[in-house]
């Protein structure tokens, strides 16, 4: 057995993140751990790499390899991290040090690991990582040992954290939901590179994620955690076949499954927007000051007819041009081509993160108010009993006018802004990935709001995700796209 | 080169905008040269003869024109005040300002960044809480108080240096340099309290960040990621705020020097816009726009070198 954790509790200030946790990862396996956002995932991962901030107490003992981790002096623990046990971050976009040299910093672990590479010479230490960029999938390895973060898109920066989790030959790499900011072909991309580095340099992989479907196909070994607990442990045959726990069985059912809408072939009413052959721009960058700027095409004369009541789904990959369609929609774009023809008044846009959008100062009700302030036809009375009324319907107690953005959960604040425009009488809503932040157990429930919402009122939406299941099981139909130009059929992908 | 070409341009047109508002102003103030030089009892006629000696009666674009040209040429003109060429009166008292705001601003170098990073180091320690409460305490002192109190301490009290004693740079470079180190700190230790308090709350702020993380997991100490990987990161707004600190240390040069009586451009300036002595005050002003804005233009391409997210050719 490679890493044994037994009783590992953690506590911040009074509140119990990790409670009681035992877990284990064999040689060559891969573990993944999988829950809800603050079921304790993470910080168990951090506790065993020794990351933890001051303020969390930890007990309990992580055996690596028979020696407790947690009884190792300060720089003794030093040893183990990147030369014994490594980890990759969730967020590549900010882990690595935007000041420092690509080639630097994955050398840097080298250097910081005298015991293994004391005696490397520096154009041995050089090659090693410039082979460490191949085996992790980046070409021309010699030019990017020598640029910065910030000239490395997304899934590059990721494949640079893998190199530097992986320089060191680590036995064991704890990977805390190494995918979740890239999009699903980065996806697939990064999980068949940690397959392969499992397999080939056979070293151990400690998964976190919350996303089931990824767990299912990736691990030898699942462990479902839920507010700190480990409530059930299997193969993923077990887990998803024969689940136990009811837990389990919630969050196995919250998988959208892509099963397309029974009403899927309803019949079309009038248009609410017309989009005809239009496009948009976005000025390009100078090279002279006294240059006339020129500009980059980024949606492409594009064609799309929304109905009332219909749900069309928009599926691309990012920069791909979705969201600045869906600005040029609103009319938020300054420098367009052709028509967009709103049939309706008041189109409405939902965001991923509805909390940078709603105003943390001010309380729920005030927000809900504010659309309502240029109605004169309602006595403030009546305003009052319709944002009661628009807050019942999706799924809150009117309490929560009383609250603040920031006391809301993700799930409630998405509720809020389905709620901000449904209190205007909006019929057309844009909807920009509204679910991939949240859980999935939550994911489900806004899903059969978006669908509940849609059948009650006859909104038409216009759907956008990267996730193809959720957009199969919401919309009628289905549009790609690629490059800034729309079509119906999926381009296939390399 | 290409970004440092249009440094320089801008820095030129920068300049005549200065020029400009100079001239523009001193038509607005009421008073006048003439006036001021003959004193009150002048008969209309003097005031005339001199008016026109001086070409003051010439017309507004003109009068401009033919100043901006005698600035190209290196010529100043003479103070309409003292009958002496502007650059004779202004010589020597501006190698003592220009010198004095180049000492302080070594100073606030040297001193707040080491400062600073002990600080940041030592935020959670009762050390450096202590420490930090003293800072306040010395930005909240405007500097010519805090130039008396040296006076006080160091000069009259502890004997290390000698009040007022002011030694002439064709007699010995070093002593003049010297003789202005107790005005230079007063200068300077307000600022150095703002500059190592900011930089302090930015290795906070750094400390924070994910790659710190990252380099945590590599197996570093916490030495090796203060120093090479939260510092640089660190520093680079501190940069900026050092080139802003520049102009308020010539704003501050100008009220030190009469605390410990230096001969500096500060006692001239305020004489002459008493005086409205059109030459001596726009050249005063010209220079120091000049060294504030040379300042912040090498801070600028400075901070270009060590930050590599900011692209040269843009």
């Amino acid at each position: 057995m490679l890493l044994s954790v037994k009783d590992l509790c953690v506590e911040f200030r009074d509140k119990v993140a990790v409670d009681h946790v035992n877990f284990q990862v064999n040689e060559n396996e891969i573990v993944g751990i999988i829950g809800e956002s603050g079921s304790g995932k993470s910080v168990s991962a951090l506790s065993v790499m020794g990351l933890l901030n001051d303020d969390a107490k930890v007990s309990g003992s992580a055996l690596f390899d028979g020696k407790d981790l947690s009884e190792l002096k300060v720089n003794e623990r030093q040893m183990y991290k990147g030369a014994e046990i490594s980890m990759v971050f969730q967020e590549p976009m900010t882990s690595l040090n935007p000041l420092m040299k690509i080639g630097r910093q994955v050398e840097e672990v080298m250097l910081l690991h005298p015991e293994e590479f004391g005696d490397w010479t520096e154009e041995k230490r050089k090659e090693k990582v410039i082979e460490t960029l191949k085996v992790v999938g980046l070409d021309h390895p010699e030019q990017i040992v020598t640029m910065y973060p910030h000239e490395l898109s997304g899934g590059m920066r990721q494949r640079v954290m893998i190199a530097i989790a992986l320089i060191g030959q680590p036995r064991l790499m704890i990977a805390d939901e190494p995918t979740t900011a890239l999009d699903v072909v980065l996806q697939d991309q990064i999980l068949q590179l940690l397959k392969k580095l499992n397999r080939e340099l056979h070293m151990a992989v400690l998964f976190i994620s919350h996303n089931m479907s990824i767990v299912q196909n990736f691990c030898d070994r699942i462990y479902v955690m839920q507010n700190g607990k480990i409530v059930e442990t299997g193969t993923p045959r077990e887990i998803f076949l024969h689940p136990k726990e009811e837990y389990t069985k919630i969050l196995i059912a919250s998988i959208p499954d892509g099963t397309p809408r029974e009403d899927k072939d309803a019949v079309l009413e009038e248009p609410v927007l017309e989009i005809k052959d239009f496009s948009a721009f976005y000025p390009k960058k100078k090279k002279h000051f006294y240059e006339r700027g020129g500009r980059v095409c980024i949606v492409d004369h594009v064609d799309l007819t929304i109905h009332a009541g219909e749900c069309v789904g928009l599926v691309g990959r990012s920069g791909c041009g979705k969201s600045t369609l869906s600005k040029g929609i609103l009319g938020l774009l300054k420098d367009t081509e052709g028509a967009v023809i709103h049939h309706t008044k008041h189109p409405q846009m939902i965001f991923q993160d509805p909390y940078s959008s709603l105003n943390p100062k001010k309380k729920i009700g005030w927000i809900l108010r504010q659309p309502l302030a240029l109605r004169t036809d309602l006595t403030p009375d009546q305003k009052s009993r319709l944002i009661i009324d628009t807050v019942t319907q999706v799924g809150l107690k009117p309490e929560v006018l009383d609250r603040y953005p920031r006391e809301l959960s993700g799930g409630m604040r998405q509720r809020i802004s389905i709620a901000i425009a449904l209190v205007q009488g909006s019929k057309f809503i844009i909807a920009d990935e509204p679910v991939s932040a949240l859980d999935v157990t939550v994911q489900k429930q806004i899903l059969e709001l978006f669908l509940q919402v849609q059948r009650e009122t006859n909104i038409a939406f216009l759907f956008i995700s990267h996730d193809r299941n959720v957009v199969k099981q919401m919309c009628h139909r289905i549009v790609y796209m690629a490059d800034g130009k729309l079509s119906d059929e999926e381009a296939v992908v390399d | 080169m290409k970004q440092i070409l249009r440094r320089l341009l801008t820095l030129a047109v920068t300049l005549l905008l200065i020029s400009f508002l100079i001239f523009v102003i001193f038509q607005i103030i009421p008073g006048d040269g003439a006036v001021s030089r003959l004193g009150t009892d002048a008969t209309p006629e003097q005031i005339a003869a001199l008016r026109k000696q001086l070409h003051l009666d010439d017309p507004f674009f003109k009068r401009y024109f033919n100043w901006l040209f005698g600035l190209f040429k290196g010529d100043f003109g003479d103070s309409y005040k003292y009958d002496m060429s502007v650059a004779d009166l202004i010589g020597n008292k501006l190698k003592v300002t220009f010198f004095l705001a180049i000492e302080s601003f070594i100073l606030i170098v040297l001193i707040s960044l080491p400062v600073g990073i002990f600080l940041g180091r030592t935020a959670k320690k009762p050390v450096g809480a202590a420490l930090h409460v003293t800072t306040q305490v010395f930005m909240a002192i405007p500097s010519f108080f805090t130039g008396i109190l040296i006076i006080l301490i160091f000069g009259l009290g502890l004997k290390l240096f000698v009040p007022y004693y002011f030694v002439r740079p064709e007699n010995s470079f070093f002593g003049f340099l010297g003789c202005m180190i107790p005005g230079a700190f007063a200068i300077a230790i307000p600022k150095i309290s703002m500059v190592s308090r900011f930089l302090r709350a930015n290795v906070l702020d750094e400390s924070r960040k994910d790659y710190v993380r990252t380099a945590y997991s590599k197996g570093a100490g916490e030495k090796h990621v203060f120093y090479r990987h939260i510092l640089k990161n660190a520093i680079l707004p501190v940069i900026t705020i050092l080139g802003m600190t520049i102009a308020e240390i010539m704003a501050g040069s100008i009220v030190v020097e009469q605390v410990f009586g230096l001969p500096g451009m500060g006692q001239l300036l305020i004489s002459s816009i008493n005086h409205r002595d059109f030459p001596v005050v726009s050249v005063i002003i010209l220079y120091m726009a000049f060294v504030v804005i040379v300042m912040n233009t090498i801070v600028d391409i400075l901070y270009q070198c060590i930050d590599p997210r900011i692209d040269m050719e843009d």
